[in-house]
């Protein structure tokens, strides 16, 4: 069984790494899987917030042609839902991921959410699956973490062999892992950066019809114009914003910016002081 | 929906009020000066989007609801914002902001006012309003009691729900 093309990217942090998961990440694989699979889509547009203001690049995620068709998981949800209830059609990419990690319930709810799952809860001990936020694998589970170790060990060699040799084969790999590709971290910082045209060119070609784990290929027009290393900023910056570090993350909601005061200007008096 | 109003309805829909560059956005200021969640802020704004067009395609005086109104003051704070791009650009006409006078009469013209509106937003967006941003009129005009207060000098306690006016 392959653990990369069969579980999502948060299953697989969690597995392996247990109580060391980092929220932020899984949150990271999770979204990037739903962008590379065309349930959701991301876009990129220059505009100017005023006519006074210089033009800034605005990215949205919009729902992709596979959301409809797609049948999410709970942790994945935190994504989708805000599509599927009828409200804006687009999201900033802040601030998606501002409700992404308002919908998580804290990193102890999506941690359980997660782990819950129908491929996952067999491997956890059923009584301190709903006591300890990491849960405890059995027998099974712990064979299942060595496995997927294994196989992110010889993915990363083999991708890192045919990035120098055969690059289109290294794109196919990096395509079918989808969001997994988070849990390469041998892969050289810029790979992806270097590789994305390729990338989309060769998802463009190929529609793959359907994969291990249900979801569909953005063929056609679906994937809009990906672009990782901006994807990777805007998530980032995002996470950051929100409270969001490295191994775990707040849930308040809150910028936890003391931001006051406001200015005038031409004549408009301003107002100095509190907001 | 006719075609003008469509075109209209495309320009405010495209309207961003959140400045991908600032750390403290629109959204976020309007989710933290009501308590709100950054989602339920954010759905707040398309229904405030969605009040502003009904202003404009009815041409008959309408009342938001008062999470609606949270972010429509919000937004007249942002005056460059509202004035020169918003109302000039994308709603072509000026929009605007008239608070009540009080009194009873005035509670029964917001109240049919209240009304009205809710009937437009269902023969142009073809939807019921959301009831968690568009409550019931009993509601919206319940007696009100609210005052600034600074939440990191005051602590804030709920008071038992058999107390409250």
């Amino acid at each position: 069984m392959s653990y990369l093309t069969t579980l999502t990217p948060a299953e697989n942090l969690i597995l392996r790494d247990g109580r060391k998961v980092s929220v932020r990440l899984m949150l990271k694989g999770t979204l990037m899987d739903l962008l590379m699979r065309g349930v959701l889509a991301y876009h990129e547009m220059e505009k100017r917030p005023s006519r006074l203001d210089r033009p800034r690049r605005y990215k949205y995620i919009v729902a992709g042609q596979h959301i409809d068709s797609y049948q999410g998981l709970p942790h994945e949800d935190v994504f989708l839902v805000p599509y599927r209830r009828g409200g804006a059609a687009r999201y900033q990419l802040k601030n998606l991921v501002s409700i992404a990690l308002e919908r998580t319930g804290g990193r102890r709810e999506y941690c359980r959410s997660v782990r819950l799952s129908p491929r996952l809860a067999p491997l956890y001990l059923p009584v301190l699956t709903n006591v300890l936020a990491a849960g405890l694998q059995n027998g099974t589970g712990r064979l299942a973490r060595k496995a997927l170790i294994a196989e992110i060990d010889l993915t990363e060699a083999t991708i890192l062999g045919a990035l120098g040799d055969d690059p289109i084969h290294a794109v196919r790999m990096i395509n079918d892992l989808g969001g997994n590709v988070v849990l390469l971290s041998r892969l050289p910082e810029d790979a992806l950066g270097d590789l994305r045209d390729d990338l989309f060119e060769d998802r463009r070609k190929r529609e793959r019809g359907s994969s291990d784990r249900g979801g569909s290929g953005c063929g056609g027009s679906g994937c809009g114009g990906w672009d990782h290393d901006s994807f990777n900023d805007g998530f980032d910056s995002a996470a950051d914003a929100a409270g969001c570090g490295g191994a775990g993350c707040s849930s308040d909601g809150g910028s936890g910016c003391g931001d006051s005061g406001c200015s005038g200007c031409s004549g408009c008096g301003g107002c100095g002081g509190g907001d | 929906m006719p075609l003008n109003d469509t075109a209209l309805w495309q320009r405010i829909d495209d309207f961003d009020l959140d400045d991908p560059t600032a750390s403290l956005a629109f959204s976020d200021r309007l989710a933290r000066e009501n308590g709100w969640g950054k989602e339920y802020s954010l759905r707040v704004i398309e229904e405030y989007k969605r009040f502003m067009f009904l202003l404009c395609v009815t041409n008959e005086p309408l009342t938001p609801s008062d999470q609606v109104d949270q972010a429509w003051h919000l937004h007249l704070i942002y005056t460059r914002s509202y004035w020169k791009d918003f109302c000039a650009t994308v709603l072509e006409r000026e929009i605007h902001h008239g608070p009540t006078m009080g009194g009873t009469v005035e509670q029964t013209k917001f109240t049919d006012w209240y009304a009205r509106t809710k009937e437009n937003y269902m023969k142009y967006f073809d939807s019921t309003p959301p009831a968690d941003i568009w409550p019931g009129s009993t509601e919206r005009f319940a007696a009100v009691h609210f005052q600034r207060v600074d939440r990191a000098r005051n602590l804030v306690i709920r008071l038992p729900f058999s107390i409250r006016r």
